[in-house]
């Protein structure tokens, strides 16, 4: 792809209170290009989208359209340009029709009656936007009778709709089944035909290798290199995207403790069939697949915290059921919730307040609490952990979002729990704490506590993971263990298990 | 720098003392012992009704009933101190007046813990929303006292041990008022040094934590409901021994009242953040407020005009303070 850029973005730098989100970032995008942009959570890339998107204004830098410099301030200037954004969640009008979502904002009047709409132009104008992208869609159909993909592919519409020229499309087939991805990238093609540039932000390191021209690997806020299709393997870019420092985590060897906790036919209606395991001391057993695997939700449905149905629980050797939280910490199993501020975090309390959250109940017979016991208890997890704070008393709202999630493993770890449950220990979370949260796992697991953890990323799981079970659909289809713990031999499993359910 | 963290931390205390200062100088009478003494006599029934809605309000709850379970609780404690007495003229000994009076006593609680506990079955149970169901509490509640009190206003405190309730006094400063602050002292230990107190700020501050982290979410939401019937209960009684006399209409909008001392206490309606010694300094700003216009002479219908103007300015306050911390 020679010629002159459509959109130059050089040296573009951001930083939230303390934190560097981007250091001087250069991207390129060429007309009629699909650039990808992939990295961990935290590594930038949306920060990156949402500045060109005019959300976030930026500390420094340039950005050049046509090899004019710009200024994008707000929404709107980036729209004036022709860029526009597909959201992970997007919002439209579920009771209005595709035609009148398409033009929201826009309604076409008929002349001479400022007030009435052209239903009849509106349907037309719809109807060509959509044969553009050769989308099968009605549309005079009401949105909330389509399916969450043609939904969004109503989005593209949309964008498509008003002067188009960069389309940006975050994690836009995290919620689609492979039929339905097919057909985003068939609309992606037909975007290019028409000179349309598309950005496109993905951690499906499978599909970027596909669709994207060119590939830009986002690591810590920098940029570590951008690479032309069929220039690179895999496994570089994942070592481009993971770094150095975590390859360097030794795996440990596998002397397997006894047997601490078994499952026998975990089942939750329409989302986990019948899956069993078996969890040792001191291992740290991983649960994967791609997001609709059931992954989370068993680990949910473990902890009584989603109805579901398990033949055989046993815990030490002894049978055991656990239908609500409380139940788990009896028995010494402590779990982190998968998001931060809904879940987890009690605003307004301060640091030790929400420590020991968990600790209370140890006191609860006893009734009365003694704040000296609390606070030394508190400080020596917090330390632990290594959560940089001002002091205990702080309120919670002034840790950073990684300092947080250390904060809520020091309140895990205030019980000396003999298994911990982790779901999605790192989401939100900026680099350093990330492989300092690692580190925490790690030695977790030297000291003998057992640990079964998911993650939204694949590489995390199996970076962390002495063992793995692989989920799809419900149905656990592979169980794997050391060296045969590869993110390669994960995403062959999930492809092949999905590609069998398509033909299937 | 520290004084302003300071004047935000008490600003209720702040602001009290100012209007303190200016109603001394400039409302006749204001400042004279009687009258003093006098703003406590009416802060203290209603805040210990205050004090125990504080609790629920901190969970994230509200409880709309307490101020009809003050008027069944009264009717129910009158009419067992004066029982079927009053028709054969005869007036009691304390010795005889005894098993009465444990009921008189006993009774009250007994259903305003039996409201607290309903409300709170139905609103932990269901996770509904505690301003409905304590709203139809409210009218049930107020139905059983007009239905015990028969429509009639019952007069006539006989037993002297319960007649003190109301009428003992220490320091020419009635007990009840001792008994008030003692009650709040009590209650702000509960919340601050026992891990239920505590459990009721977590629940109050994210109840999906909460569930997760394995509080006893049921448990804790069902005892603050009992709390604050048992304190409406509880201010009952010293209402009936101070007036000598109930009826159904007893205590009516006072769960307005309440939620204001609360509102004004700078504990937050959505939950998470409160103090029950903080609604303590909110109850006798509005009663010192509402007392200053009766001196000044100026109309109550302005009165209710002046509270709604009180809680529009604390919200405010409250929602300005929130968006700080943000």
């Amino acid at each position: 792809m020679a010629g002159e850029a459509l959109l130059r973005m050089r040296e573009v730098r951001k930083t939230f209170g303390g934190t560097v989100a981007l250091s001087g970032v250069d991207f390129d995008l060429n007309p009629g290009e699909v650039h990808a942009i992939i990295g961990e959570n935290g590594a930038g890339k949306s920060t990156l989208m949402k500045i060109l998107c005019g959300v976030y204004p930026m500390d420094g830098g340039s950005i050049l359209v046509e090899g004019e410099p710009v200024r994008i301030q707000l929404p709107k200037d980036a729209l004036a340009l022709g860029i526009n954004m597909i959201h992970q969640e997007f919002a439209n009008f579920s009771k209005l029709s595709v035609a009148e979502n398409v033009f929201v904002g826009r309604l076409p009047r008929k002349a001479g009656f400022p007030l009435a709409l052209d239903s009849r132009d509106l349907l037309l104008r719809t109807a060509e936007v959509l044969g553009r992208l050769r989308l099968p869609i009605d549309p005079g159909a009401r949105l909330d009778s389509l399916s969450v993909a043609q939904q969004q592919l109503v989005e593209v519409a949309k964008a498509l709709s008003a002067n188009l020229r960069i389309l940006i499309m975050d994690e836009a087939t995290s919620s689609l089944n492979l039929r339905e991805s097919e057909q985003l990238f068939a609309t992606i093609e037909a975007l290019k035909v028409e000179g349309i540039s598309v950005v496109y932000i993905s951690h499906r390191l499978k599909e970027v290798m596909d669709i994207a021209d060119r590939i830009t690997v986002l690591r810590d806020g920098a940029n570590v290199g951008t690479f032309p299709r069929g220039h690179i393997e895999e496994a570089a870019i994942i070592e481009a995207m993971l770094g150095r420092r975590l390859r360097a985590a030794v795996k440990k060897a596998a002397t397997r403790g006894p047997t601490v906790f078994s499952v026998t036919g975990l089942s939750i209606p329409g989302k986990v069939r019948n899956l069993s395991f078996e969890l040792h001391r001191g291992e740290i057993l991983g649960i994967t697949g791609l997001s609709g695997s059931g992954k989370e939700l068993a680990i949910r449905g473990l902890y009584g915290l989603w109805p579901s149905r398990i033949e055989r629980m046993e815990c030490n050797g002894e049978q055991v059921s656990i239908s609500h939280p409380s139940d788990g910490l009896s028995l010494g199993i402590t779990y982190l919730a998968e998001e931060r501020k809904n879940m987890s975090v009690f605003p307004q309390l301060t640091i030790r307040e929400n420590a020991s959250v968990l600790w209370m109940r140890s006191v609860w017979r006893r009734f009365v609490v003694s704040r000296r016991r609390e606070r030394e208890a508190s400080l020596q997890s917090l330390r632990r952990v290594n959560v940089k704070m001002a002091g205990a008393e702080s309120p919670v709202d002034s840790l950073s979002g990684g300092n947080q999630q250390k904060m809520l493993l020091a309140r895990l770890l205030m019980v000396q729990p003999e298994i911990v449950i982790l779901n999605d220990p790192t989401r939100g979370v900026d680099v350093g704490s990330k492989q300092e949260i690692y580190q925490i796992i790690y030695q977790l697991a030297r000291e003998g506590v057992s640990i079964i953890m998911t993650s939204s990323e694949i590489p995390e799981v199996t970076a962390l993971a002495d063992r793995v079970i692989v989920m799809s659909k419900g149905h656990k289809i592979a169980e794997l263990s050391d060296a045969e713990v590869t993110t390669d031999n994960v995403l062959a499993l999930v492809t092949q298990a999905a590609a069998a359910d398509e033909h299937g | 720098m520290k004084l302003q963290n300071l004047l935000r931390r008490e600003a209720i205390l702040a602001v009290f003392i100012v209007l303190f200062v200016i109603c001394s100088f400039f409302v006749p009478s204001f400042f004279t012992a009687r009258n003093l003494i006098n703003i406590l006599k009416q802060s203290a029934i209603i805040g210990l009704v205050v004090a125990g809605l504080t609790i629920t309000v901190i969970a994230g709850n509200v409880d709309l009933s307490v101020g009809s379970v003050v008027s069944f609780a009264a009717v129910i404690a009158l009419t067992y101190t004066h029982a079927d007495l009053s028709q054969t003229n005869i007036s009691m000994t304390a010795q005889e007046g005894r098993p009465l009076l444990a009921l008189a006593f006993s009774l009250p609680f007994l259903m305003g813990a039996a409201v607290g506990l309903i409300n709170g079955l139905i609103i932990s149970r269901f996770q509904a929303n505690s301003v409905i169901i304590t709203l139809g509490a409210l009218s049930a509640v107020r139905g059983g006292a007009l239905l015990v009190a028969g429509g009639k206003v019952i007069y006539g405190v006989k037993n002297p041990v319960f007649a003190a309730l109301g009428q003992a006094q220490l320091f020419t400063i009635p007990v009840y008022v001792f008994i008030f602050v003692a009650a709040c002292i009590v209650l702000e230990l509960l919340l601050r040094r026992t891990s239920f107190g505590r459990y009721v700020y977590l629940i109050g501050a994210n109840l999906k934590a909460a569930i997760i982290a394995g509080v006893p979410v049921a448990r804790v939401q069902i005892l603050t409901f009992v709390i604050s019937g048992l304190m409406a209960a509880f201010a009952a009684l010293i209402l009936v021994a101070r007036l000598n006399t109930a009826s159904g209409l007893i205590g009516n909008g006072w769960e307005f009242d309440a939620v204001t001392a609360v509102v004004i206490g700078g504990t937050s309606l959505l939950g998470g953040r409160g103090s029950v010694i903080k609604s303590f300094q909110g109850a006798i700003l509005v009663t010192m407020i509402i007392n200053a216009m009766v001196l000044l002479n100026i109309p109550s219908s302005y009165q209710y005009v002046a509270k709604a103007l009180i809680i529009l300015t604390a919200v405010l306050i409250d929602i300005r303070t929130r968006r700080e911390a943000a």
